[in-house]
């Protein structure tokens, strides 16, 4: 009846189909090509899961009856694992798990989504699930959703990123006794402005870990004049926006802030945007982003106008991609690999026997100390949470001990006060060239005005 | 008495429907509610749009997550930017639905299959990065957060209850609308422009004339699953309308099917179900909705919706034959 044209319009489903199977499998991809160092390690943790495995099946039925119930206690903990930075969720993961086996925890599996079974704290057994979202915020709201009223998920870890976790703390805001404990979303705004009473922050912002190089590029490399780039987005504002704020209160300029879109592949049209006679060029940018930029930075011009790097632009997740170009870049952050704390190094060890071939990285040591700080603060009150997670919270709130990356507190946010460290790349590592002790949300400035100042944007601070 | 028959039959398909719409919250969870069958009607209502121009007018548009977008950001920004009265917001962003459609109709009038695809994938794209990057407008990555739900006759659109009665009122709705337009002269043109786009012009009609209309009787549906969708996440960023959402709105719609607009709905229900819980099973979520998508393409050219309906035409054969008539009438006559 209409022969020809329903013919065609049936191929191009059909290649439209084949694409969709390509792009999804492409998300997979990204989990899969992570996993093969681990993927050796099930004859050494799988076999006694067999054990705690029945435990594991009863208890969600007592958990179907009663939310919050204090027979078991349900941590919800959320990562991007599809999507672009699919990569990092994997890392997050094994924080969290990591934490979980100092509770008497047996790994399920070796996959990112399997859980761990037959952790207890004070007696009260500790279920994990675990949701994936692709880094866009209403599905980490729906993912979250689905953790707390469906798995009656008790604290949630998590999310990754920065819009993620503004959506979060909006929708944890209304449902006071259920806890989130931040993961590594750095926006400023999730504890700075209007925090919620259940959002804590056991790490630094976006701000927080850019702290020092403002001052250091002006003091120290003698640098008067540079440029920035970074992606077009609130947490590149904040680091873009804390790195001005020291360099030009000390009496540099910035010539020009160049955005560039999220997922820019050909940067050829910025770098040639950058001046001639700047002295250094900061740049602040994430993942694959970052992996291209400083690839094609060093094709185009050498390196010719020194680089300084974004915290998760040389973060050690991605240090071995950027190779020998990564070599000498300065920036701060809140994890170096010589710190010669004990417990960094007992870290580093347990996550290399665990996920044999894994290194400490900022999503890593994140995920783990939000989920060791939950379970020390359920120890504290006995694992109770009938009280509306009231006294859990406080004893949250009230957490301080060494973590791996150093000592952290919080403040009245719910926000830590943590050690960053300038550092930069020698060999492949981070070594560290000061560190930066108790680092606070608002960088030491005066709070009141510094809060009056406005979210870091495309042009705020003003500078020069 | 044939009109008081019409008349009664309707009525008693309302009421049904009525008694149907009524009977799901206190047979699910709050959870399933919220998540499974509010996100289906939304999602549905959007792929309405792209199954009536699919299955109607055999416009394969990629560009229904601009028009969703456009209609979910403008309400948004006249209430959060500009703080005009929400019910003015809305009607503007209902409204903006068929205008948007109009203007993608308008640059597609020519283009027809593959060219149309590209085109309308473009215009998807663009609206990406235009809410990604035109910050002054769109907030950037960002987006808007926060936006709360209107009340409708005392009765608060954030609660679960309310939004759900009114999301299924707006499906009904607009599957009604769609039903009307398909029973004009104007729906047979929109099949003309499917089946035979020469012979529809030698008719004396004109086949871009005809596109745009599609465009913009598609656009009504989209706007509504827009403004819905901000009421449901309670935000919108460039995370909605993204190359993602794009291909799951297509996905919807050819796993629904596209002979009846109201495969979309049974679309949408199967992509949130197994988003929702194929990870309990499986750690290959994406993978498994990419796999169900290729089987059912391959296997039924329409969706599920054809999975019903040829299984019903093969019960009623079954039946026919069981019953013995099998035997055409006009053979017993000449036997």
């Amino acid at each position: 009846m209409q022969p020809r044209n329903s013919k065609l319009l049936w191929r191009l489903l059909a290649v439209l189909a084949m694409f969709s199977l390509i792009v999804t499998a492409c998300g997979d991809d990204d989990d899969a090509s992570d996993e093969p160092t681990p993927t050796t390690a099930p004859e050494t943790t799988a076999a006694p899961t067999a054990d705690p495995e029945p435990s594991g099946t009863d208890t969600p039925d007592d958990n179907g009856d009663s939310a919050r119930s204090t027979q078991s206690i349900t941590i919800g903990a959320i990562s991007t694992l599809d999507g672009p930075f699919a990569a990092l969720g994997d890392f997050s993961m094994h924080g969290v798990k990591l934490a979980l086996l100092e509770y008497g925890g047996q790994l399920d599996g070796t996959d990112t989504r399997d859980g761990v079974s037959g952790a207890s704290v004070a007696g009260v057994p500790i279920e994990l699930v675990i949701e994936g979202s692709d880094a866009t915020p209403n599905v980490a709201v729906e993912a979250t959703r689905k953790m707390v009223e469906q798995d009656n998920a008790d604290i949630i870890i998590g999310p990754l990123s920065g819009d993620e976790g503004l959506a979060l703390k909006d929708y944890i805001r209304d449902i006071p006794d259920v806890t989130l404990v931040n993961g590594t979303s750095a926006s400023q705004d999730l504890t700075l402005r209007d925090p919620s009473p259940n959002v804590f922050r056991f790490g630094g912002d976006g701000a927080m870990w850019t702290f020092g190089v403002g001052t250091y590029a002006y003091e120290e490399l003698g640098h008067r004049r540079i440029a920035t780039i970074a992606e077009d987005y609130s947490y590149p504002y904040d680091q873009v926006g804390a790195v001005l704020t020291e360099f030009c209160a000390a009496g540099g300029t910035v010539t020009d802030r160049i955005w560039v879109p999220l997922g820019t592949q050909d940067y050829s049209s910025f770098v040639a945007q950058i001046p001639d006679d700047v002295d250094a060029v900061f740049f602040a940018m994430g993942g694959t982003d970052a992996i291209n930029f400083v690839k094609q930075y060093d094709e185009f011009t050498g390196q010719a106008i020194p680089l300084i790097a974004g915290p998760t632009a040389v973060d050690q997740s991605v240090l071995a991609e950027l190779g020998d170009r990564a070599e000498g870049l300065v920036s701060s952050g809140p994890v170096v690999d010589d710190s010669g704390l004990a417990e960094f190094d007992a870290f580093a060890s347990r996550l290399d026997e665990v996920f044999p071939g894994q290194t400490p990285n900022t999503f890593n040591v994140y995920y783990y100390i939000a989920t060791k700080s939950a379970l020390q603060a359920l120890e504290e009150t006995g694992a109770d949470l009938s009280d509306g997670s009231q006294a859990f919270q406080d004893a949250l709130a009230e957490q301080s001990w060494t973590t791996p990356i150093g000592p952290v507190a919080l403040d009245d946010n719910r926000q830590a006060v943590v050690d960053m460290y300038l550092r930069q790349v020698v060999d492949g590592a981070q070594v560290t060239i000061q560190t930066l002790p108790q680092v606070n949300s608002t960088l030491g400035f005066d709070r009141d005005d510094y809060i009056a100042k406005g979210s870091f944007s495309r042009n705020n601070p003003p500078c020069g | 008495m044939p009109a008081s028959n019409r008349v009664f039959a309707s009525a008693a398909l309302l009421l049904s429907i009525g008694a149907a719409i009524a009977a799901v919250p206190p047979l699910v969870s709050d959870f399933v509610l919220l998540q499974i069958v509010i996100k289906s009607l939304w999602l549905g209502i959007a792929g309405t749009s792209l199954a009536f121009l699919i299955g109607q007018a055999g416009l394969i548009s990629l560009a229904q997550t601009a028009v969703f977008g456009t209609s979910g950001y403008l309400m948004a920004i006249l209430v959060l930017d500009h703080g005009l009265t929400i019910w003015v917001a809305v009607a503007a962003a209902v409204a903006a639905g068929p205008v948007t459609g109009f203007v993608v109709g308008v640059i597609n009038r020519r283009s027809s299959d593959l060219y149309l695809m590209m085109l309308t994938l473009a215009i998807g794209v663009f609206a990406f990065y235009f809410a990604q990057q035109y910050q002054p407008i769109t907030r950037g990555h960002t987006g808007f957060n926060g936006f709360d739900a209107p009340s409708l006759f005392g009765a608060d659109l954030s609660e679960r209850e309310p939004l759900f009665y009114i999301s299924a009122v707006a499906a009904v709705a607009v599957v009604a609308l769609f039903r009307l337009v398909m029973a004009t002269p104007a729906g047979l043109a929109f099949n003309g422009l499917r089946d035979n786009r020469d012979r529809l012009q030698a008719l004396g009609y004109s086949t871009a004339a005809t596109t745009i209309s599609a465009f913009a009787v598609a656009g009504f549906a989209a706007g509504i699953g827009g403004v819905i969708s901000v009421w449901y996440n309670g935000a919108i960023s460039p995370g909605s309308i993204d190359i993602t959402r794009i291909i799951e709105l297509l996905i919807v719609v050819m796993i629904g099917g596209t002979i009846r607009i109201e495969g979309a709905f049974l679309g949408a229900l199967a992509v949130t179900l197994l988003r929702n819980y194929a990870n309990e099973y499986t750690n290959r979520t994406e993978t498994l909705v990419g796999a169900t998508f290729m089987v059912i393409v391959l296997l039924s050219r329409h969706g599920f919706l054809g999975i019903l309906i040829s299984a019903r035409s093969q019960a009623q054969k079954a039946l026919r034959v069981f019953r013995g008539q099998h035997l055409a009438p006009g053979k017993q006559a000449a036997a």
